[in-house]
């Protein structure tokens, strides 16, 4: 359960925030283990993981509503491990939004330029040209109760950013906003993030929002930890089997290393079949899972013969539209699911037909 | 099949929807009994004092109580002491509201049952227990006198000081309660939010608890002015005769020179200051954003 973390040599865009060894428990539990992970100048870093992994702790320490027990934080080469909250210039988007009911829109983006002390000449246009930028600008006098959630959302993002933060936070934002809503959402905050180059931490429970939005992605779950990664490498070369399934889809098989007639490394499952493995890796007898993503195994085609194939029957099939899911039994009993691009071209096979599934041991991902 | 028809019909007419598909002419009538004992024990009643204080078309009664110096002394001295009691009361309410709202939930229980207890007691027995304790030769000035700290008994009661005292002592829970559940209501989530953008402790309370709890403070600064107004146990007995309020006044007017008309005409002042003040405090507390 190492975490790995890909990619952090290059460092040549400079740091803007350092966790070193972030600990935390309350009492007796522990709720964050040795966290640490570095935000380069202008990321967007998602931290991913179910309710209880520790996320939101860790986002309230970062923000300074919490205090670690041990570890430190470095903000823009500052340590800001004590430091108050008021005093650590960083902009947090709440997951209820928390804007201030009594006060309108306006009133709202203009607290942090007033807590700052920003001559009073100069508030006015910021505020503007905040609201201006999340498309709210006619709705300035307005009070908080008076929009809509996605309103209010950009209400509050406007006035999480319009100090020029050090760094930007948000917990869950799209949480309570309908899909669609949620995907427009998305991308805007994506284009804002990237036009102001605001170094950000995002949380999300949802892997696709995390796949969408993020430059990098933290895994973390019980306290830990799991992988730091960009998307594409989490998805293609998960460290273990809970980053593998919590992002995306993924068919664990799970076995012992073997050798075949011809001398290859093998994976040898409990039922006694053996596919070919990609890298002549480990010894044999040693336990292995590997992951195999349902978009790699395909029925094969006549007088085609990948390295492995399995052979039984559909046992179920989810018509999505653009994909069709189908569940596959092989006959000693093996399940394993499989996606196909839907096509005008290729007939939707029913339950029960009998077939022969194969992919290539490239396809194959060896998990930790 | 009976059963089937049974249940269809059931669940076709829930209790909700029969009670929303009544008339708002027939739901009216749900407020007729609660109309005749007002309408029978208060209003007419008052009506009847209003036509009393105006007997035989003559603002005689008003004029004599708002141009005889004497009068306009009491109905001052009245104002000044609701005044002075309730800006007292706030001053101890809100921090004993804010300790109770943030502490922990067993001592927030434990004083609220504090704050609660006088209610359990009549007033009268209450302030004469004050009497005890600040009387010329009450516990206070005994123990002071014993001492050697004083010669002569301080005037403890018997003046302005001790009806506000006794005052604030009976009226302070009517401050406390409300303030407190305005401030349980306030989101701590916006005081963290506050902080994040840079707020220091002292512009997190100026900028957003103070405005988010002033319609408790609203609600609780009417009640306690309404209710000193309308004192009359704690002045007739902590003032000794010597501190005078309207509801002194008129009861002397009532009971002894028997001057009914006056009587009124102070009642209705009363009543119509009292109209006024919580206008005013609604209109200064009131709650824009919603």
């Amino acid at each position: 359960m190492m975490a790995s973390q890909e990619g952090l040599s290059t460092q040549a865009e400079g740091t803007a925030l350092k966790i070193r060894k972030v600990t935390k428990r309350y009492g007796a539990v522990p709720v964050l283990n040795g966290i640490d992970f570095e935000l380069r100048e202008g990321e967007f870093l998602t931290l991913l993981g179910p309710s209880g992994s520790g996320k939101t702790t860790l986002l309230k320490i970062i923000a300074g509503f919490e205090h670690s027990d041990a570890g430190r934080l470095v903000l823009g080469g500052e340590d800001m491990t004590r430091m108050p909250p008021s005093r650590r210039d960083i902009g947090m988007v709440f997951q209820n939004y928390a804007l201030f009911p009594h006060m309108t829109v306006e009133e709202n983006v203009a607290f942090p330029l007033r807590m700052r002390s920003v001559p009073r000449r100069e508030i006015p246009g910021r505020v503007r040209q905040f609201l201006e930028m999340v498309d709210l600008g006619e709705f300035a006098s307005r009070y908080p109760a008076q929009l809509s959630g996605g309103q209010q959302q950009r209400v509050a993002l406007a006035r999480a950013t319009v100090f020029g933060p050090r760094l930007l936070l948000l917990d869950e934002p799209f949480g309570a906003l309908d899909r669609r809503l949620r995907e427009a959402m998305q991308l805007q905050l994506r284009e804002l993030q990237l036009r102001l180059k605001l170094s950000t931490i995002f949380i999300t429970h949802d892997q696709e929002e995390a796949l969408i939005m993020s430059d990098r992605i933290a895994v973390m779950r019980d306290g830990r930890l799991q992988q730091v990664a960009k998307p594409e490498h989490l998805y293609r070369r998960p460290v273990n089997e809970f980053v593998a399934n919590f992002v995306g889809e993924a068919n664990i098989l799970s076995g012992t290393v073997a050798e075949d007639g011809a001398g290859r490394r093998c994976l040898r499952l409990e039922g006694g079949q053996m596919f070919p493995l990609p890298a002549s890796k480990g010894t044999t007898g040693q336990p292995l899972s590997v992951l195999l993503r349902p978009e790699h195994p395909s029925p094969v085609p006549p007088g085609d013969e990948p390295d492995s194939t399995i052979t039984g029957r559909i046992s179920k099939v989810i018509y999505l539209g653009t994909t069709i899911k189908y569940l596959f039994e092989a006959e000693n009993g093996l399940e394993l699911h499989f996606r196909r691009q839907a096509s005008h071209r290729e007939e939707v096979l029913p339950v029960n037909t009998p077939i022969t599934l194969g992919w290539s041991s490239r396809d194959l991902h060896l998990l930790q | 099949m009976t059963s089937t028809a049974f249940t269809s019909a059931a669940a076709e007419r829930p209790f909700g929807r029969m009670m929303a598909s009544a008339t708002p002419g027939r739901s009216l009538l749900l407020l007729l009994p609660a109309f005749l004992v007002l309408g029978v024990i208060l209003f007419m009643p008052l009506l009847d004092l209003a036509a009393l204080s105006i007997d035989g078309g003559s603002f005689g009664p008003y004029v004599k109580a708002l141009g005889d110096p004497l009068y306009v002394r009491v109905i001052g001295q009245t104002f000044q002491i609701a005044l002075i009691s309730t800006g007292i009361c706030l001053i101890l309410a809100y921090p004993l509201a804010y300790f109770m709202a943030t502490t922990s939930p067993r001592l927030r229980i434990l004083c609220l049952l504090l704050v609660a207890l006088p209610f359990w007691t009549s007033v009268l027995v209450r302030t004469y227990a004050w009497m005890v304790l600040l009387g010329r030769n009450g516990i206070i000035n005994r123990l002071l006198i014993d001492n050697g700290f004083i010669a002569e008994p301080l005037p403890l009661i018997y003046n302005k000081a001790g009806v506000i005292l006794g005052t604030v002592y009976y009226l302070l829970p009517f401050m406390v309660l409300p303030i407190f559940a305005a401030m349980m209501r306030v989101d701590r989530q916006l005081l963290l939010a506050a902080e994040g953008l840079g707020a220091s402790a002292v512009r997190r309370f100026f900028s957003i608890f103070l405005p988010l709890t002033l319609g408790g403070i609203g609600a609780g600064a009417a009640l306690v002015f309404i209710l000193a107004l309308s004192a009359f146990i704690t002045p007739a007995l902590l003032g000794g005769g010597r501190v005078i309020m309207i509801t002194n006044l008129i009861y002397t007017q009532v009971s002894q020179v028997l001057d009914w008309p006056f009587a009124a005409a102070l009642s209705v002042l009363i009543l119509v200051a009292t109209i006024v003040a919580y206008s005013c405090i609604g209109l200064l507390t009131r709650r824009r954003w919603n």
